[in-house]
């Protein structure tokens, strides 16, 4: 493969995903700076295996397990940047839901373990099957479950007795041990 | 009813500015470049140790002045590029520019060699050690290869004025082993400030780096500058830290400073740590 043919659909990738990928990151982590680096890295890793990973289709699934394997939980202390391009940027000023009920949300799933935070963006974000989800953060079908269940009711909980939220959402069908409404 | 992959997906929102994509490819090229780097220095090592074994059992215990296969160079002479064609006695592998077979050392065809230093180690014989200038597809790079019964063998290659002011000068600090054969740029003093060393011009700088674990403690002493070293141009790229309260400086040379600023090459640094690999 060509230096020139590498770049071209390396960047074509990027250009098309990395927005999508780095949320991925963010969810996980929780910062958006934190995010940057987690895809940074994997896309570091993507452009050098290149070759082998867009022969088979895969270029997505390898970064995003790259991103979701990452030991996350080592570098989530407060993270100060030296980069001056992020400067100004409000992590926190994310559009879609009203400040106080984004963050509720968002900070009970950043308030779950890191694996039942993994299964419950993979499994409820993204909508990736059991299977798929196992593969992806390498554990067991029956794992996922476990997690997936735990990760659901800590959520609901955490959103009824801090905030004072009624959780309204459904979930996808496959975990049955989640509750498809909670009520405070 | 919202789903929760909707709820979700409104909350995690969009984010700052995203990287721009020359900075990914970069980065993709740097670590696809030390890949390829560490492979060749790897198939080096790995032939010169098949090497040993032909060594080992070799009876001869070739002179210096018949120690290369062709067109030997006068030690420390820099001479009219020549080009040293090797025998075919096993294929090359890839990157492979030199090599010791039955205690000799052999040049890859068409690599052109500029200047051969002999044996710096001075070592002893069966002992060998050789440093090569040479040209290979147009690159200039700085060889040094040695065998030493005891210990083995190892190989290295730079390019040229990356850190050394001379070749002479890349292969003092090697067979020294002391330093890092970098300049040294930066000190620390008694009070524990990092100040640049004599003559050393500091261009840009930033103090207190947090690149993780791997890197440094957290509140460790560390930082990064853009400087130059006293009696050069060239820009090198230093970040600094205390370790058990060792100072140690990691520099990168002009070559892979080139014309990126302080903010990127501490980015790139960050994501060296953060993956595990690091700048050493």
């Amino acid at each position: 493969m060509s230096r020139a043919s590498r770049d071209d659909e390396f960047s074509e990738f990027v250009a098309a995903r990395q927005a999508h990928l780095r949320r991925v990151a963010y969810a996980v982590c929780g910062d958006w700076h934190r995010a940057d680096d987690l895809l940074q890295t994997a896309l570091t890793k993507l452009f050098v295996a290149w070759p082998r990973v867009h022969k088979d289709g895969r270029e997505e699934a390898y970064t995003r397990q790259i991103i979701v394997r990452a030991n996350i939980d080592e570098s989530r202390r407060p993270w100060r940047r030296e980069r001056s391009g992020l400067d100004g940027h409000d992590p926190a000023a994310r559009s879609g839901l009203p400040p106080e009920e984004r963050s509720a949300l968002f900070d009970a799933l950043q308030g779950l373990p890191t694996m039942q935070r993994k299964v419950i963006v993979l499994r409820h974000w993204l909508g990736l099957s059991v299977e798929e989800t196992a593969r992806e953060l390498g554990i067991g079908s029956g794992t996922v479950k476990s997690h997936s269940s735990r990760g659901m009711e800590k959520l609901g909980a955490v959103l009824a007795t801090r905030e004072g939220i009624v959780p309204n959402w459904t979930i996808v069908p496959g975990d049955q041990p989640a509750p498809a409404t909670l009520t405070p | 009813m919202d789903t929760l992959h909707e709820q979700l997906d409104r909350a995690i929102g969009d984010g700052p500015p995203l990287t721009p994509i020359d900075n990914h490819v970069r980065a993709g090229r740097r670590a696809l470049r030390r890949r390829r780097a560490a492979t060749g220095v790897a198939g080096l090592a790995a032939t010169a140790v098949l090497a040993t074994g032909w060594y080992a059992i070799s009876p001869s215990t070739p002179s210096d002045s018949d120690r290369l296969a062709v067109d030997p160079l006068s030690s420390n002479t820099p001479s009219a590029s020549q080009s040293a064609t090797a025998p075919a006695q096993a294929p090359w592998a890839e990157r492979e520019l030199i090599r010791y077979v039955d205690g000799e050392l052999q040049v890859r065809p068409k690599v052109v060699v500029h200047e051969h230093i002999k044996n710096p180690y001075s070592y002893a014989s069966p002992g060998l050690s050789d440093a090569l200038d040479v040209t290979w597809k147009g690159k200039r790079q700085w060889l040094l290869i040695n065998r030493d019964p005891v210990s083995g063998g190892a190989s290295s290659a730079t390019t040229p004025d990356n850190g050394w002011a001379s070749f002479a000068a890349y292969v003092s600090d090697q067979v020294s082993g002391t330093g890092s054969g970098w300049p040294d740029t930066m000190r620390i003093t008694d009070q524990g400030e990092v100040v640049p060393t004599a003559g050393t011009q500091v261009f840009d700088r930033t103090d207190g780096l947090d690149f993780g674990p791997s890197f440094a403690p957290q509140g460790a002493t560390s930082g990064a500058a853009i400087v130059s070293p006293a009696g050069e141009d060239g820009r090198y790229f230093v970040v600094w830290r205390v370790l058990d309260g060792a100072f140690d400086v990691l520099t990168l040379g002009p070559d892979e400073v080139a014309d990126q600023t302080l903010d990127e090459l501490v980015a790139y640094a960050s994501v060296e740590y953060i993956s595990g690999d690091g700048l050493r």
